[in-house]
C-alpha cells in the first residue's frame, strides 16, 4: 500500500516536471540564437590557456545610437555613410622589431576559415582584417575595410563601400570581387577548408553580389542583419585573398598591417614582417614582430623581465606569479621595451646607475645637488616629492652624483663617450624632471641632444602607476621609458588617431604652463591620463590590430599598478 | 669485438618492435577513449567531416591491418601528419624538436660525467675527508632534489636576478654559436646536476674500492706513480659499474628533458610530447615516442659496446 502511494507520488511528481520543462523551453532568444547559426561560444580546441569565450553582458534594451546585434551592437554613427570621414593616409615608417611571448599555440594553423580557437584571433589580427570589427574601446561594430554600411528598412539586406587602394599581401586588389569570392567560398566549400561553424555565421547570406568596384551588397534569407554583421566579426568575416581561397593548411594573404614571413611547422616561432603597402601606412609601428607561442606563464614572465620578451600576455588565471596583481582583471600585457628605439645603454644597465640618475627626479635632491633647475620649472608641476615614490621605493632618496659616476666608470663606458638622443616627444611635457634628468646627466658628462620627456615622464607615469592612482591595464617591467619609447616606435604621428603625441602634448604642455601653481597637478594628471590612453590605443593596434580580440578580453583600460619595487631594471642585452 | 656489436645490434631490433607495438596501442587507447575524428573535425563538426576523416586515418580497419599500415609507412621513414594541422608532417616537427632536447642531453651528460667524474675520484682518494664528506652530503642534496626545482631556482636566480644569462628560449646553432651554447647552459645545468651527483656517488664508491685492491698494492708497490695509478689501473675497473649509471641516467636523462624544457620555455621533443598528449594529438605522439624509443634504445646500445672496450670478460662471454 505505501509503495502504492509512493509511487503515486512519484508520477505526479514527474508530471509536474515535465510540465514545467516543457513551458521553459519556449524561450525566444535561445530560440533565436539557436536559428541565427552564429555560434558565439566558440570552443578552443588548441592548447590555448585563454580563457573561453564568455558571453557578454545583457545588451542595453534603450533605442538610441547604438543597436543591438546579437551580443555585439553597431555603431550606427560610425557606420552611417553620410557622416563618413575622408581616411587619413600618413607616412610608412616602421622600425624596431618586437618578441613577444604568448600562451597559447595557433595548433590549427594560421587559417582563420578552418581555426576557429578565440586565442587564435590574438594572432589573426596582425594578419586579417574584416569589413567590419569590434571597435576595442566601445565593443560596438564599426565599419573597418568597409568606409561604411548600410542596412536596408527590412533588415535583409547590407551593402558595405568599401575603402580604396586596400591591396591583399600577394598584390591582389581588395575590391567587392574579392569580398563576394570569399563569402561564396566560406558558403560552400566545407570542411577541411571552412568548418561548420564558420559556415555557420554566413549561413543567413542567401547571396551576395558586386554593386560596383568598391560595392558590395549581402542580401539575406531573413531580416538577419545582426547576425550576419556579428559573424562578420568573427572567423568568417576576415578576407583573404581570393587567390588563396582553397588551401586550408597554407596561410592566406590577408589585407592585415603585418604580413607572414615564416614560421615552423607547428607555430610556436612565428615570423611576421610589417606589410609596405597597407592601406593605413602610418598604423604600421614596428617592421619585424616575432611570436613565441606555448610558453608556459613562467616562462613569459621570466622571459618579459629579462628582456626576452618585449611582450608578453599573461592570463588572468595566471596572476598570481605576479606581485600586484589583483583578480579581477581579464588579461594583462606586460612590456620590456630597450632604451630609447631599442637601443642598448650599457652603463645604464646597472642598476643602482638607474637608482642615482632617478634621484634627480627628487625636487629636493634636484635643488639641493643639482641645482641648475629654473624656479619658474619647479612651480609648473606642482606634483608633491612623494608622489615620486620610486625614489623611496629604489633606496636612493638622495642623488649622489660620486657614486654615479663611479658605478658609470665600473662599467668601463666613459660617460662623455655617450650621447643620449631623444626625439620622441619634442618639448618639455615635464620641463621640471626633463631639466633635472638633463642636469643628472650632464653631470655624469653624459651628453643629451635634448631635453624631452621620456625618462622623467615615464618615470612619473610609473609612480602613478605604482600608486594606482590611474588604474590601467598595462605592466611595464625592466625599463621605466617602455610605454614612452612605444610612442616614439610608432612614429610621429602613427597609431595615433588623436594626435596627442607629440602635438596633442605640447598644446596641453602650453596650456598647463600658462595655469597657476594650484592647478598644475591636475593638469599633469589629465596629461599623464591622455599619454596611457594613447599607449593603449597603441597597444591595441600593434597587437591585435582587428576584430575579435575583444571576444575574450574586456579592454585594455582598467589595469591597477605595479609596486615599484617589483622593477628589475636590467636591460636586455640583445638590443 | 665486431660479433659483439653486431649481436647487439640485433637485440635491438625487437626491442624496437616492442615499442612500435606499445606506442600503436597506447593510439588505440587514446582513440576508444574518444573521439579523434571528431578532434580533428573540430567543434561543431559534421557527421560527413568525421567520416571523412576516419577513412582517411583509416580508423576503421581492423587493428592488424592499421598497424601493419602505419608499420609500413613508418619503415618508410613516413610517420605522417599532425592530426591539429594537416599540413605539418610529423617528421617536419620532430625534426625541429628534437635537436634542441638532443643538444640539452648532450651538453647535461657532458656536464654531469665530467664533473661528476673529477669529483667522484677526488672524493674516492681520501674517503672519509673532508672533501669527500662535502660531495657526498652535496649529491644526496642533488639527487633530492627534482631537476625542474633546480631548473626554477637556475631560471630565476641566474637569468632573472643576476641577468648573466636568457632564462628562456633556444637559439639554433645556425642563428649563432654562441647564442646556441649560451641558451644550453642553464637547461643542461639542471638537467645534469643529478647525474653529476649520481656519478659522483658510484665513482667514488668503486673507486674507493679499486684503490684498496692487491693490485693497486701491488703497483703501488712496484713503485708505480700516483697518477698512473689511479689513471690507468683503478679508473678503468672502478668505471665499469659508473657505465651502468651512466646508461641508465642517459635514458632518463631524455625522458627528464620534458620537464627541463618547460622550464625554460624551449621547444624540444619532450614538450612537443605533452602537447601531443594534451591534444590528443596520436600521430604526433607515435613518433614521437618512437623516435624517443630509438635514441634510448641507441643510447643502451652504445653502454653496451662500451662495457666491451672497458671489461674484454663481456665482449669474450658473447
Amino acid at each position: 500500500m505505501k509503495d502504492s502511494r509512493l509511487m503515486r507520488l512519484l508520477a505526479l511528481l514527474l508530471a509536474l516536471a515535465m510540465i514545467a520543462a516543457a513551458c521553459g523551453s519556449d524561450d525566444p532568444v535561445e530560440s533565436a540564437t539557436d536559428d541565427g547559426g552564429t555560434d558565439t561560444a566558440e570552443t578552443d580546441t588548441g592548447t590555448d590557456d585563454e580563457p573561453a569565450d564568455e558571453p557578454d553582458e545583457e545588451p542595453d534594451s534603450s533605442e538610441g545610437d547604438v543597436e543591438d546585434v546579437g551580443n555585439v551592437e553597431v555603431d550606427e554613427e560610425a557606420a552611417n555613410c553620410a557622416s563618413d570621414v575622408e581616411l587619413e593616409v600618413g607616412d610608412y615608417s616602421p622600425s624596431g622589431n618586437a618578441d613577444v611571448g604568448m600562451g597559447f599555440i595557433l595548433t590549427g594553423g594560421f587559417n582563420p576559415h578552418n581555426n576557429q580557437a578565440p586565442a587564435a584571433f590574438a594572432y589573426y589580427g596582425w594578419l586579417y582584417e574584416g569589413l567590419v570589427r569590434q571597435d576595442p574601446g566601445t565593443g560596438g561594430i564599426v565599419p573597418w575595410l568597409a568606409k561604411c554600411f548600410e542596412i536596408s528598412d527590412a533588415g535583409d539586406q547590407i551593402t558595405f563601400f568599401l575603402h580604396e587602394g586596400v591591396t591583399f599581401h600577394d598584390g591582389e586588389p581588395f575590391n567587392a570581387a574579392a569580398v563576394v569570392s570569399n563569402i561564396e567560398f566560406i558558403k560552400t566549400a566545407g570542411p577541411p577548408e571552412v568548418l561548420p561553424p564558420v559556415a555557420g555565421q554566413m549561413a543567413a547570406v542567401d547571396s551576395v553580389e558586386a554593386v560596383d568596384d568598391l560595392t558590395v551588397q549581402f542580401n539575406l534569407n531573413s531580416p538577419a542583419a545582426a547576425l550576419v554583421l556579428s559573424g562578420l566579426i568573427r572567423n568568417s568575416g576576415f578576407m583573404v585573398s581570393p587567390a588563396s581561397l582553397g588551401n586550408a593548411a597554407a596561410t592566406p594573404a590577408g589585407t592585415g598591417p603585418y604580413a607572414m614571413d615564416s614560421e615552423n611547422a607547428d607555430h610556436t616561432d612565428i615570423n611576421l614582417v610589417s606589410f609596405a603597402d597597407y592601406w593605413q601606412p602610418q598604423m604600421v609601428g614596428l617592421e619585424t614582430v616575432n611570436i613565441q607561442g606555448g610558453l608556459s606563464p613562467q616562462v613569459r614572465l621570466d622571459g618579459l623581465i629579462a628582456g626576452e620578451y618585449d611582450i608578453a600576455t599573461i592570463n588572468n588565471n595566471e596572476q598570481e606569479l605576479v606581485p600586484g596583481y589583483s583578480a579581477d582583471i581579464s588579461v594583462r600585457i606586460g612590456f620590456v621595451v630597450a632604451d630609447w628605439l631599442g637601443e642598448q645603454v650599457p652603463a645604464l644597465a646597472n642598476k643602482d646607475v638607474r637608482c642615482a640618475l632617478a634621484g634627480t627626479l627628487n625636487r629636493e635632491g634636484i635643488v639641493g645637488q643639482v641645482g641648475q633647475v629654473p624656479e619658474s620649472a619647479i612651480k609648473q608641476f606642482a606634483v608633491s616629492s612623494s608622489d615620486y615614490a620610486y625614489v623611496d621605493d629604489l633606496d636612493s632618496p638622495d642623488f649622489d652624483i660620486e657614486a654615479a659616476k663611479a658605478l658609470f666608470d665600473s662599467t668601463g663606458v666613459d660617460p662623455s663617450e655617450m650621447v643620449w638622443s631623444n626625439g620622441h616627444l619634442p618639448g618639455g611635457f615635464w620641463p621640471i624632471t626633463a631639466s633635472a634628468f638633463a642636469g643628472g646627466m650632464a653631470e655624469l658628462g653624459v651628453t643629451m641632444n635634448n631635453e624631452a620627456l621620456d625618462p622623467p615622464g615615464a618615470g612619473e607615469m610609473f609612480a602613478r602607476l605604482a600608486r594606482a592612482q590611474h588604474p590601467l591595464q598595462i605592466v611595464a617591467y625592466n625599463e621605466p621609458n617602455a610605454l614612452m619609447s612605444l610612442i616614439a616606435r610608432t612614429g610621429e604621428g602613427g597609431l595615433n588617431p588623436s594626435k596627442v603625441s607629440p602635438d596633442g602634448v605640447v598644446e596641453l604642455v602650453n596650456a598647463a604652463k600658462s595655469k597657476s601653481f594650484e592647478d598644475g597637478e591636475a593638469d599633469v594628471a589629465a596629461a599623464w591620463k591622455i599619454m596611457v590612453e594613447e599607449c593603449i590605443f597603441i597597444i591595441n593596434h600593434a597587437l591585435f590590430t582587428t576584430i575579435g580580440f575583444q571576444d575574450y578580453v574586456t579592454g585594455v583600460d582598467h589595469i591597477q599598478g605595479v609596486p615599484v619595487s617589483f622593477w628589475p631594471h636590467g636591460v636586455r642585452v640583445d638590443g | 669485438m665486431a660479433k659483439y656489436i653486431g649481436f647487439r645490434l640485433l637485440a635491438t631490433i625487437p626491442l624496437l618492435f616492442a615499442i612500435a607495438v606499445v606506442t600503436f596501442l597506447i593510439a588505440v587507447a587514446m582513440e576508444a577513449n574518444g573521439s579523434i575524428a571528431g578532434q580533428v573535425c573540430g567543434e561543431g563538426a559534421t557527421t560527413e567531416c568525421i567520416l571523412e576523416i576516419e577513412e582517411s586515418l583509416g580508423l576503421n580497419d581492423p587493428l592488424p591491418t592499421r598497424f601493419v599500415s602505419w608499420l609500413g609507412d613508418v619503415l618508410s621513414g613516413d610517420l605522417g601528419v599532425s592530426l591539429l594541422d594537416r599540413n605539418a608532417s610529423v617528421n617536419e616537427l620532430i625534426s625541429e624538436r628534437i635537436w634542441p632536447s638532443l643538444s640539452i642531453v648532450g651538453l647535461s651528460l657532458i656536464i654531469g660525467i665530467s664533473l661528476g667524474m673529477l669529483m667522484g675520484v677526488v672524493a674516492a682518494i681520501r674517503p672519509g675527508g673532508l672533501v669527500d664528506r662535502t660531495f657526498s652530503v652535496a649529491a644526496a642534496s642533488v639527487i633530492a632534489a627534482p631537476g625542474f626545482l633546480i631548473g626554477m631556482m637556475l631560471a630565476w636566480g641566474i637569468g632573472v636576478e643576476l641577468g648573466w644569462l636568457s632564462p628562456v628560449g633556444y637559439t639554433s646553432p645556425s642563428e649563432s654559436i654562441t647564442g646556441w651554447f649560451k641558451s644550453l647552459i642553464l637547461p643542461s645545468i639542471a638537467l645534469g646536476m643529478p647525474t653529476l651527483a649520481i656519478v659522483q656517488r658510484q665513482l667514488r664508491s668503486s673507486m674507493a674500492n679499486s684503490l684498496q685492491s692487491r693490485y693497486i698494492l701491488a703497483a703501488r708497490a712496484r713503485g708505480v706513480g700516483r697518477a698512473t695509478l689511479i689513471g690507468r689501473h683503478a679508473l678503468p675497473n672502478a668505471m665499469v659499474p659508473t657505465i651502468t649509471v651512466i646508461g641508465f641516467r642517459a635514458a632518463s636523462a631524455i625522458g627528464l628533458t620534458t620537464a627541463i624544457e618547460i622550464v625554460f620555455g624551449i621547444r624540444g621533443m619532450g614538450e612537443m610530447l605533452v602537447s601531443a598528449i594534451l591534444n590528443r594529438n596520436v600521430t604526433v605522439l607515435q613518433g614521437g615516442m618512437l623516435v624517443v624509443g630509438l635514441v634510448v634504445s641507441t643510447v643502451n646500445l652504445l653502454v653496451d659496446i662500451s662495457y666491451g672496450f672497458l671489461n674484454p670478460k663481456v665482449r669474450l662471454n658473447k
